[in-house]
């Protein structure tokens, strides 16, 4: 009965620990699907946020925007402050339906999918990275490596999407699956914008990178996005998100 | 008709009189400009030289209901004094020129969940072409500035929009008519080329406008 025990002391611990080790093995996509699942598990949320937007000498700029969005593949946004592009606003519907609404002009736009490459309000991200939408449905993914605490995936375009990159490099922390950092490859595969996604936090039950940073290599721009304040599953209408609201 | 027209006009004096009243939630914008030009040929003539305050007030007085306004406070031109009269005459040493350039109020979800209503001045845009676009042309051009050339100014009016899942159906009434303003500066003759005829001379040259009847029979409608 002692040596029983005696084997069982043993080969419980090592049995543990060869399980600890054995941790589940994720294929790309099942990665990509957590990703989203994520990113876009509130079911809606309006985020204030705080743009600013630095040049290659350091000189600084502000915008204050607020942002809605329902789901993974609804989003609005609208520029609150400076006052010369307060006003201006952006809607990302399903299927990569996009539009702007410029009040200097007084017209809504749609954008087309060849000039989402364009940045948005003088940033460093364009209407492509404000755009809505689930990693899984715009990119195909596969593993690339390990590093550190992070998957690293390698998205490539899917080849209906029309894209401004190549394919992106994401990497994913492996027990929040969080992106904490994204790399854009150009036409050129050349590396060409960095996103780092920094104070990564629970809130109200949701993770929620507080900063993210967008460089642009090609110029040395960048562009700091600070969410200020956040709230989780208010029931916004799926009125809000149309052409209508969008002028409002 | 016109106890409508009067209870119209008791509306916006009353909205007119609660915004006044309310004095808070007012967001105020706008910016300062100056645009002075010169030339670069001849006797490098001062071509333009323009200060302009843009002031934009928005407020929300109830649910679903904007109000917003924009006005140009500007000094445009330079001094023209003929004699030692204009000289006390501040209105010829710095002109300055108030311009309303929109003034309107939206009921959003009027009488219908799905009908907006904006009653004032306003700029009505229509068609996507931004600088030449011959379906715009609702508001009269304001061609003040030829290398500001779109420009359009606002017109007083009422702009009815029903909307239908992705499709609206809009409708604009403008009761009173404005005409387009013509260049000014370096540019004033460009409408008003002198006439020639071969073996004649012309002396004097006049010309009319006829403008239409100010009332209901005179009004723009378009939907």
């Amino acid at each position: 009965m002692k040596r029983i025990t005696k084997t069982t002391t043993i080969l419980l611990p090592v049995m543990f620990i060869t399980l600890s080790w054995a941790q589940p093995e994720f294929t790309a996509s099942q990665i990509l699907e957590r990703v989203d699942s994520v990113v876009n598990a509130p079911q809606d949320q309006t985020m204030n946020m705080k743009l600013i937007l630095f040049d290659k000498n350091g000189n600084e700029r502000e915008r204050e925007i607020v942002m809605y969005q329902k789901g993974g593949d609804k989003r609005m946004g609208k520029i609150l402050a400076p006052a010369d592009q307060r006003g201006i606003a952006f809607l990302s519907l399903p299927g990569g339906v996009m539009y702007v609404y410029l009040p200097a002009f007084k017209k809504t736009r749609r954008i087309a999918s060849h000039v989402k490459n364009t940045k948005f309000a003088g940033t460093d991200f364009t209407y492509e990275d404000m755009e809505a939408g689930a990693y899984g449905i715009k990119y195909v993914p596969e593993i690339l490596k390990h590093e550190g605490s992070d998957h690293v995936l390698k998205l490539t375009p899917r080849p209906e999407i029309q894209s401004e990159y190549s394919m992106l490099k994401l990497w994913v922390d492996e027990k929040t699956f969080v992106p904490t950092k994204i790399e854009h490859y150009d036409k050129g595969k050349k590396l060409c914008k960095l996103m780092t996604r920094d104070k990564i936090e629970e809130t109200s039950g949701y993770w929620l990178a507080r900063e993210s940073e967008m460089s642009d290599l090609r110029n040395g721009q960048k562009t700091k996005m600070i969410i200020q304040d956040v709230q989780f599953n208010q029931g916004l209408a799926d009125d809000l998100f149309t052409e209508r609201h969008l002028e409002r | 008709m016109k106890t409508m027209i009067k209870s119209t006009i008791l509306f916006l004096c009353m909205f007119c009189a609660s915004v006044q009243a309310q004095g808070r939630g007012i967001v105020w914008n706008g910016y300062l400009q100056t645009d002075n030009r010169v030339q670069l040929l001849g006797e490098n003539d001062f071509s333009w030289h323009e200060y302009r305050l843009n002031l934009r007030a928005e407020l929300s007085p109830f649910n679903k209901t904007n109000f917003h306004s924009e006005l140009w406070i500007r000094t445009l031109g330079f001094p023209d004094v003929q004699n030692s009269a204009d000289l006390g005459d501040n209105n010829i040493l710095r002109p300055l020129n108030l311009d309303l350039r929109e003034a309107y109020i939206d009921l959003y979800s009027f009488v219908l969940p799905n009908f907006d209503l904006r009653i004032g001045r306003q700029r009505i845009a229509w068609g996507t072409g931004d600088k030449i676009n011959p379906t715009d042309n609702l508001n009269p051009y304001d061609l003040e500035d030829l290398w500001d050339f779109g420009r359009h100014l606002g017109s007083d009016g009422m702009l009815a929009s029903l909307y239908l899942g992705d499709y609206a159906v809009t409708t604009a009434i403008l009761p009173f008519f404005t005409p387009a303003v013509l260049p000014s500066g370096d540019w004033a003759s460009i409408m008003t080329q002198t006439i020639e005829l071969p073996g004649l001379t012309v002396r004097t040259l006049t010309d009319s406008i006829v403008m239409p009847e100010n009332n209901l029979r005179g009004a723009s409608k378009a939907g």
